[in-house]
């Protein structure tokens, strides 16, 4: 009996990563340079902030288009209600007719994020560069991407997600991809977005927590599916292994893209087949209640079923074909 | 040159391997490409190309000595290796002739005459009153692990009640004249609960007649057709296990069954139940059917499988919500299935 092979960790050793600065700027790197995650590729003026008001807000005092204000400065009012400066900024007014406060241009500096090459540099906005990455299948993602440092919790209990996002998160949260533990719950990942992190994974969550970071815009992605379903375990090793790496989170890819320095030795190579021959002792995940996304050893298999063992001590449960697949 | 048809169904694909009239081969593979899963590791046309060699190789033939014709549900995957012919299950359907198939998964239920169709997650989540988040997480890794297929009772029935919701208040018109051939993954695709396959062949057939029905464990309807079409020097037959006779009726009925060797008996039927009379599968016994709204009517029928089904629920078209007349139908075809 043959089955579909699932491989949730791709080594890939020759990846094209592209670096973008978010205006034009200057680019810090030439084509051939070597670099490292923490290398600066290039560097603009950037406003980071915009806040954009609705029709009926009325400025105060605005002498010219553009007025620089300080923070928590009075700058007008929607109705009765007194707006401040949210930031050091400018209040202009758009072609629509309505305002929008643009914080004050700051240095933005483009990190390189991998180890790698500079393949190409592009009009003062762009360098690609060729890296080695270990790809993650994220069975579930909203179409977005992000690049951020990356956060691990140590799967804890409910009692404890709150108190590891706090931990990890103090400082700047917004550069950050966090992965939270087995499952996230909605009210987890409703203080996540508050606290304004640039993604979320997890290896499950329910449907509902899904749609509601679809609806919230936030990069998110599960390992496992959807329902109480453990990140494998090789998946969790290897984030547990690069905490704090700048990762790439590839949403419409279904990927979490992780650089890997040129010492790495890869644990996994690429699919040789998509199908794999059932025999004893290869390992398969299970997708099928009450045992769904846990990995274990083929014992015996007969024309519909396969006999899995999760430890050398248990009985083999039996598996209905098709509710498994192997894994690499 | 052999020909390899391949239809893609939601959750399985069912292939064709035709090296003459006399020797060929149906197989069921219980999987499907699903791109969340292993876009990452591998294209559809990788996986499809895998598929299909595997099976070639059993017979040990290499899938570039064979004529690749694939159709899909509703539209073949385009798949990036030599294929000789593709079609929708729209243009093919129309094509299968001597039955009436009618084609049943998880999201859809096709027919010549009508489509029906639902998008199972975004339904639960439009109507989540109406389930737990179980079953709205259930539906939902159905769609990134699309060949799951339920293991106990009252998952499946749960399933076949929104299968059989796609239909809304509409009715399938079903002929009488024709055998009626039950396919699709529904049918094509493992079943741990196979009792559940034949209430809802019962709540397909909503209107009063005797109907031959046969499950087309393979799609070979849907294979054949697509084969013909491909190459209409071949001309072969489909070959759904034959599985009986339904006679559906919306009130009580009496029904003389006469055996071929003359033996016979009769059944007296209440309204509301649903009874199973196992018939060989080479036998073809004359009935005399009286029930108030059908004019007597004396035929020749199909055994089967399963033999003649007898139904005389008031309410077809839906789950059954009566359990005492559930329970005794699930009961009448584990007994005729040695269950």
């Amino acid at each position: 009996m043959y089955i579909p092979v699932i491989s949730k960790l791709q080594f890939n050793d020759n990846v094209f990563i592209e670096r973008v600065l978010p205006v034009a700027g200057e680019l810090q790197v030439e084509q051939g340079k070597e670099v490292v995650p923490y290398d600066h590729v290039g560097i603009c003026m950037y406003s980071h902030r915009v806040y954009k008001y609705p029709k009926n807000f009325k400025p105060k005092s605005l002498k010219k288009d553009g007025q620089f204000y300080y923070f928590g400065v009075d700058i007008g009012k929607i109705d009765s209600q007194k707006i401040t400066a949210p930031y050091n900024g400018n209040l202009t007014k758009t072609p629509e007719g309505t305002f929008e406060f643009r914080e004050v241009e700051n240095k933005y500096i483009l990190m390189s994020g991998v180890w790698g090459t500079v393949e190409k540099t592009i009009d003062k906005k762009s360098v690609l560069l060729r890296t080695r990455t270990y790809d993650i299948n994220l069975v579930a993602s909203t179409d977005c991407s992000f690049a951020g440092e990356l956060i691990v919790f140590p799967n804890p209990s409910h009692v404890l997600e709150k108190f590891y996002l706090d931990e990890f998160t103090s400082g700047a949260a917004d550069g950050k991809i966090v992965y939270v533990g087995n499952h996230v719950t909605t009210n987890l990942l409703d203080e996540a977005i508050k606290y304004g992190l640039g993604g979320i994974i997890a290896g499950s969550a329910d449907r509902q927590t899904f749609q509601y970071a679809r609806r919230n815009n936030i990069c998110f992605g599960l390992f496992s599916g959807f329902g109480e379903i453990p990140t494998p375990d090789d998946v969790y090793k290897v984030l547990n292994e690069v905490s704090n790496r700048y990762v790439f989170f590839q949403g419409e890819r279904n990927i979490l893209r992780i650089p890997m320095p040129p010492e790495a030795v890869p644990v996994k190579k690429k699919l040789i087949s998509p199908l794999k021959f059932v025999k004893k002792g290869m390992n398969v995940v299970i997708m099928q209640k009450p045992y769904f996304g846990r990995i274990g050893v083929v014992d015996r298999n007969t024309e519909s079923s396969i006999f899995v063992k999760f430890n050398s001590t248990e009985n083999a449960v039996e598996i209905k074909v098709p509710n498994v697949y192997a894994i690499e | 040159m052999p020909v390899l048809a391949a239809y893609i169904d939601t959750q399985n694909v069912s292939i064709l391997l035709y090296i003459s009239h006399e020797e060929y081969y149906l197989y069921n593979f219980p999987y499907v490409y699903s791109n969340d899963v292993f876009s990452a590791s591998y294209s559809e046309s990788t996986f499809y190309q895998a598929v299909f060699d595997y099976f070639c190789k059993q017979h040990k033939l290499k899938l570039s000595d064979c004529d690749v014709v694939i159709s899909g549900f509703l539209e073949p995957p385009r798949l990036d290796f030599n294929l000789k012919y593709y079609i929708s299950l729209f243009d093919l359907i129309r094509r299968v002739n001597g039955y009436f198939p009618i084609l049943v998964n998880n999201y859809s239920i096709f027919t010549q005459q009508g489509f029906y169709c639902w998008d199972a997650v975004k339904g639960a989540l439009s109507s989540e009153e109406m389930m737990d988040s179980e079953e709205v997480n259930f539906y939902s890794n159905t769609e990134l692990y699309p060949q799951l297929v339920a293991t106990d009772l009252s998952t499946q029935s749960d399933i076949d009640r929104n299968i059989l919701g796609l239909l809304g208040s509409a009715h399938l018109r079903i002929p009488d004249n024709q055998p009626l051939i039950f396919g699709g993954s529904r049918f094509t695709q493992i079943n741990m609960v196979p009792e559940l396959d034949y209430m809802m062949i019962l709540n397909l057939i909503q209107q009063e007649g005797v109907f031959d029905i046969r499950i087309d464990r393979n799609n070979s309807a849907i294979l054949f057709a697509l084969l013909n079409l491909y190459d209409s020097n071949i001309n072969m037959e489909p070959t759904p296990e034959l599985e009986g006779t339904v006679i559906s009726t919306f009130t009580g009925l009496e029904c003389m069954v006469k055996s071929e060797v003359g033996t016979s008996q009769v059944v007296q039927l209440d309204k509301n139940r649903i009874f199973v009379l196992p018939v060989g599968l080479n036998e073809r016994p004359a009935i005399m059917l009286k029930s108030p709204n059908i004019d007597t009517l004396e035929k020749r029928v199909s055994g089967g499988r399963m033999g003649i089904i007898f139904d005389t629920r008031e309410n077809k078209g839906r789950q059954i919500d009566d359990f005492r007349v559930f329970n005794s139908g699930i009961k009448s075809f584990s007994n005729a299935l040695g269950i």
